[in-house]
């Protein structure tokens, strides 16, 4: 059966880093006790580190982590860290069907090989900007700005009728 | 038909035709079902009201038009031979009155010679007034097939995305051996077929594959893709169209055959990527042009075999069977064997082949070779038909004609994309051009009308031919000779179109309106064009053809709307206050993406009251206003001070750590693109706000600008706007409002948070960004917190004595200041237009310097920022009123300008508004008109300075 | 129409604005004023491969170099700008 759970908050930090990459990725290396990322996410302890673009992450963990600060600290003068706790609103879709569902909302090829475990897309789902994670076997995570996660929660709805 | 047939005679289904109930059986389309039960009437014609029957057993169909279902739901113009019958389902005919029986308008068929081709553009002609009132009314109650039900599409609908190596469109037996090919090579195959069954012809004609029945290689294959997990089989989905990149669209019918859809869309657009394709959409079979070749009971050939062998239908009892090749004569064995009487073969050609001579022979049939059919008789259904050539003279008495004029190749979707396909004559039809990229035509698509080649193997399939001689019209017809059906177009008509020098392909078809129907000439372009080489003297090749466009059949909007409508058409942004403010009475309005609250009305409040007494408790107290809609972006790096004096033409550079300032930026032409506040937080830390409109637009200008103009400058850039609620707090007593609840260790005193300065805080334990700045002239703040603190900290402004303030009152407050907004960044004003010249650098290069500085925009005569108060109290101001020097008349040439904002301001007892005048300032104590000529009214004002309270600004410092 | 990004992958058209000619140089702020007015409004229309700048707006907001046919659409060549 279909599932769509909202997510709870949590500590996320957006992180971009400056020009000198070899010192940023020592510097987060020895932060998060692993590298980043080349692509898509990956657990470091509690924290997700994601990649979004080339030279930018975030990086998600528990609601108390106090991420940004820590890591405005922590990559002073190596990257631009932002907190983005609070702008984002995510949901976990799951079910035996999840791809059906998802594939009539993110226009993204979600085939089980080629969007795997631990892949991450940002795309657009008609006018929302949407940030997909797989998260599991059958199971993914969606989150958009926060501002909109009423559109979202209604398109995945929508989606779910003729839901095989 | 007591056997055979693909339906399912367990499962009968009743439907009801102009209100007599029926009954078909499950597998039945309603062109099969109506045939069953003897209804070979269906519909009256577009233009002269001519009696209508089925032609086809295909999207294809031009005549079998009807209405489906009822009420909001009731769709017109559905193809009787598409549909699928359901319990329940009500269907009328189309464009007749009273009845399809008796038609009034049918005397139109009786006034043909003045509806011929482009008639209207030689009559109905004068008195020129009258056609657009009058004629065009009348004609078009007159003309035209099915009505839309004029309410909403109460149905839902659904889009998915798929991804593919490879599309098979259409599932055939070329299709399918395509789609198999593939499957077993490891391909991800996406196989689209438009019935709702696998099979094309071989659920059609009696054929045999390897010695068996097709339907044994049928089932086999059908069952090896169904298990294969690399394929996915779409049924009862029309491809309808080829785009750019490998993209398809697709519409499948996921509910229309159903009773009721229970929750299901009634379609799905499918978008699916795919950088390879096969199409295998088969052929379309033309019919023969002579004189009543419309009548019910004139079929194609290859439909009378799909109804006598898929749906166990017999379309008559008695049958001429008319042809020019060899596919039709097959028809005969079908005839006979469901107990159909043959009145003769009719075929054009002198010399019949062997295959054709040893069926008849062995049939027992009688044959007119070297003849044509002049004329089918009988009115509303065919009664007999007059044969011509070789057999002159000989009359036939009949009720079916099963005709074939040969098969063309269906290679619209291989022409979408402007490739234009090549006339063959071997087979006399056309066949795929350069097709779009990665597409590849197959079997009877690409002329391959043997069942042999469209298999691609060495399978048995028995004997089979497709010998054709073109006949393109009957010579020596009587009546009227129709090449486009639905659209009502004769050969006569195709005949005035050359004489009247519309010679070309393209004019033809719109000159005549051939092939502009809804069936897009599926069965009558080529015939068309055929007859107009003809005509021209030139062969078939030199005169083209037409290609197509998207969609290849109709599509509902819904479909291509899905779940975007209404409310949802496009999201909507609430802000992080939006609930809070909800539970507080606000009223919201739309307001570009965001719901916005204007006003907080109390007790019977109207607009205008609210926002006086809003306004009033900012001036005089202190009040709060949700401002979380502002864009917000992050800039920190080494370079981050240096991108933003590129960025801003004001410079950034010297602004200190805890400082905010004004930004105002350009757009390389010079003109004005956004303002904000730019607040260093540290040294290499800032933030920027921009308009709520321009969020996303000043994003994408500072990526571009940094990775394309500036991209050896260290920095990053960082959309924050829906990280942030913030909130303005404005009024004499805001510093007092604030103190109750900031923590003691941050000092808000004049001293410590000084105008213009910004400071990390706590607000009742909320952590904090607290910014000195003004938007109202008030002493004022913004308070930044975590979005979703955002009602919590409403709660607590609330609760320390702050009354909330909306839109509107925003508005007036900022325009009492001459504060400009959205209304005067209109995209044609530059900054010294607005008074805010004095801001740019004079020396660094910054985006649009360069041609902020040209004549043009420095010229004394421009537009630029006025105040204006009426000169009568109680007169209101209208925003868009166009102002023109007292004592002139409203004309273009004394138009000076025009209002951009105006309110009534509470503070002041008057309207107040801001204008963009011609030569400005020098106009100030002149008075001018301010004419709103849409509205009809105007107003007289006074031109003064663009700020009308407290010009000097001493509230900001307090 | 789709482009393949570099980081993102292939995706629709629709995740992308469109900033025009990638051959343009900005001139400098001492440049002749018709310099900038060439930078700014003046373009050829090529019918042909075309190398323009297209930004991944819904995704990894990189800009790309892309050059695309302008009779047919297709997509010659992506690369990071």
């Amino acid at each position: 059966m279909p599932d769509l759970t909202p997510v709870p908050p949590r500590s996320i930090a957006g992180i971009a880093s400056f020009c000198d990459q070899d010192r940023f990725h020592a510097a987060s290396r020895l932060a998060f006790g692993a590298p980043l990322p080349m692509k898509g996410f990956v657990q470091a302890g509690a924290i997700t580190l994601a990649r979004v673009a080339p030279t930018r992450f975030l990086a998600t963990g528990d609601a108390g982590a106090d991420l940004p600060a820590r890591l405005a600290k922590t990559l002073d003068g190596l990257a631009a860290v932002t907190d983005q706790s609070d702008m984002w609103a995510a949901w976990r879709m799951s079910g035996d069907s999840v791809r059906e569902w998802l594939a009539r909302v993110v226009p993204v090829d979600l085939a089980a090989d080629i969007f795997q475990i631990g892949d991450l897309a940002l795309t657009r789902a008609g006018r929302l900007d949407v940030r997909v994670c797989r998260v599991d076997a059958d199971a993914y995570e969606v989150a958009v700005t926060r501002s909109v996660a009423a559109d979202l929660v209604h398109a995945l709805e929508q989606a779910k009728t003729g839901y095989p | 038909m007591a056997e055979g047939g693909l339906i399912d005679r367990t499962r009968p289904v009743r439907f009801s035709f102009d209100g007599a109930q029926l009954i078909g059986y499950a597998g039945d389309t309603l062109a099969a079902a109506l045939l069953a039960n003897g209804v070979r009437l269906v519909g009256r014609s577009f233009k002269y009201h001519r009696p209508r029957g089925i032609l086809s057993a295909g999207p294809e169909e031009p005549n079998a038009l009807v209405e489906l279902r009822e009420g909001a739901a009731r769709e017109p113009n559905t193809r009787a031979t598409v549909a699928e019958i359901f319990d329940g389902l009500v269907c009328r005919s189309q464009n007749r009155f009273p009845s399809l029986g008796f038609d009034l308008m049918s005397v139109a068929g009786a006034l043909g010679p003045i509806f011929a081709a482009g008639f209207y553009y030689k009559t109905f002609m004068w008195p020129a007034a009258f056609w657009e009132r009058v004629y065009e009314p009348l004609i078009r109650r007159a003309a035209g097939l099915g009505r839309a039900s004029g309410l909403p599409d109460p149905d839902c609908y659904d889009k998915q995305s798929a991804f593919a190596d490879l599309l098979v469109i259409g599932a055939g037996p070329a299709g399918l051996s395509a789609a198999l090919q593939a499957a077993r090579a490891g391909d991800r195959v996406i196989l689209a077929e438009q019935d709702l069954a696998l099979g094309g012809r071989l659920l059609a004609d009696r054929r045999t594959i390897g010695g068996k029945p097709a339907s044994v290689w049928l089932a086999d294959t059908e069952a090896e893709l169904r298990a294969a997990d690399n394929v996915r089989i779409l049924t009862r989905t029309t491809i309808t169209g080829v785009y750019d990149g490998g993209t398809y669209a697709g519409i499948e019918r996921v509910a229309d055959h159903l009773a009721s859809a229970g929750g299901l869309p009634r379609q799905r657009l499918w978008r699916i990527v795919a950088p390879r394709a096969v199409l295998a959409t088969g052929a379309i079979e033309r019919p023969l042009v002579f004189g009543g070749n419309d009548t019910p009971g004139v079929m194609l050939a290859g439909a009378v075999r799909t109804y006598l062998n898929r749906f166990a239908v017999k379309p008559g009892t008695r049958a001429v069977v008319f042809c020019n090749n060899d596919d039709a004569a097959t028809t005969i064995t079908d005839l006979l064997a469901a107990g159909v009487e043959i009145a003769g073969l009719v075929d054009s050609r002198s010399e019949l082949p062997e295959p054709v001579r040893e069926l008849v022979a062995s049939h027992r049939v009688k044959v007119f070779a070297n003849a044509t059919v002049l004329e089918a008789s009988g009115g509303k259904s065919l009664k007999r038909v007059s044969l011509g050539g070789q057999a002159q003279g000989t009359t036939l008495a009949c009720d079916l004609l099963a005709m074939s004029g040969g098969w063309n190749p269906a290679v619209h979707l291989g022409s979408q994309h402007g490739g234009k396909p090549v006339w063959s004559e071997r087979i006399a039809a056309f066949v795929p051009g350069p097709m779009p990229p990665g597409m590849q035509a197959v079997g009877a698509a690409a002329g391959q009308f043997l069942l042999a080649e469209a298999l691609g193997t060495q399978a048995a399939v028995g004997a089979e031919t497709d010998a054709i001689t073109p006949l393109w019209q009957v010579p020596g017809t009587r009546g009227k000779a129709f090449v486009d059906v639905q659209n009502d177009v004769t050969a006569s008509d195709v005949s005035l179109a050359a004489r009247e020098g519309f010679t070309a392909v393209e004019h033809l078809k719109r000159y005549t309106t051939l092939g502009m129907a809804t069936d897009q000439g599926k069965t009558s372009n080529v015939t068309g064009l055929a007859l107009l080489a003809a005509l021209t003297n030139r062969t078939i090749a030199q005169t083209g053809t037409t290609i197509f466009r998207p969609p290849y059949t109709p599509v509902a909007i819904g479909a291509l709307a899905g779940a975007h409508r209404g409310p949802h058409y496009r999201p909507t942004r609430r802000t992080p206050g939006h609930d809070w403010a909800a539970r507080h009475g606000a009223q919201f309005i739309e307001a570009g993406e965001w719901l916005r609250a204007t006003h907080f009305p109390r007790g019977g409040e109207t607009l205008q009251d609210a926002t006086n007494r809003e306004v009033r408790s900012v001036r005089q107290a202190c009040g709060f206003c949700d401002v979380s809609t502002l864009g917000k972006i992050d800039v920190q790096g080494p370079d981050a001070a240096a991108f933003l004096d590129f960025i801003y033409a004001n410079t950034i550079s010297t602004l200190a750590p805890g400082r905010a300032r004004y930004g105002i930026m350009l757009r390389e032409d010079g003109v004005v693109f956004d303002d904000g506040t730019v607040t260093r937080l540290r040294p290499a830390h800032f933030l920027l706000t921009t308009s709520t409109a321009n969020a996303a637009p000043v994003l994408r200008h500072l990526d571009v600008c940094r990775q394309i103009l500036k991209p050896g400058l260290d920095l990053c850039i960082e959309p924050v706007t829906d990280q942030w609620a913030q909130f303005a707090l404005a009024g004499p007593q805001a510093r007092r409002i604030l103190a109750i609840s900031v923590d003691p260790a941050t000092d808000i005193s004049d001293a410590g948070l000084p105008f213009m300065g910004a400071v990390a805080a706590t607000i009742a334990g909320i952590p904090a960004r607290l910014f000195r700045i003004s938007f109202s002239g008030e002493l004022a703040y913004e308070i930044a917190v975590p979005a979703a603190q955002g009602g919590a900290l409403a709660s607590v402004l609330l609760e320390a004595g702050a009354a909330p303030y909306g839109l509107e009152a925003l508005n007036v407050l900022r325009l009492e200041k001459g504060h400009v907004a959205g209304a005067e960044l209109n995209g044609q004003t530059t900054a010294a237009d607005l008074g805010l010249g004095r801001l740019l650098k004079k020396r660094q290069d910054f985006v649009g310097r360069a041609l902020s500085q040209r004549p043009a925009l420095l010229d004394q005569e421009r537009q630029t920022l006025v105040g204006l108060r009426p000169r009568a109290v109680g007169r209101g101001l209208q925003a868009g009123a166009h102002l023109i020097p007292a004592g002139r008349q409203a004309t273009a040439e004394n138009d000076y300008g025009h209002v951009t904002s105006a309110a009534f301001s509470a503070t002041l007892g008057h309207a107040i508004g801001l204008a963009l005048l011609r030569g400005g300032a020098r106009h100030a104590g002149q008075v001018f008109r301010a004419v709103s000529p849409l509205q009809g009214s105007e107003t007289e004002v006074e031109i003064v300075a663009p700020v009308f309270h407290h010009p000097g600004g001493h509230a900001l410092h307090a | 129409m789709r482009l393949t990004c570099p980081f993102c992958g292939n995706r629709s058209i629709a995740e992308f604005s469109y900033y025009g000619d990638a051959t343009l140089t900005r001139p400098g702020s001492n440049a002749e004023q018709s310099a900038w007015v060439d930078y700014v409004y003046m373009r050829d229309n090529p019918a042909g491969p075309h190398s323009e700048f297209w930004y991944h707006e819904a995704a990894c907001r990189q800009v790309l170099r892309v050059e695309r046919d302008t009779r047919t659409h297709t997509i010659l060549s992506v690369q990071t700008a």
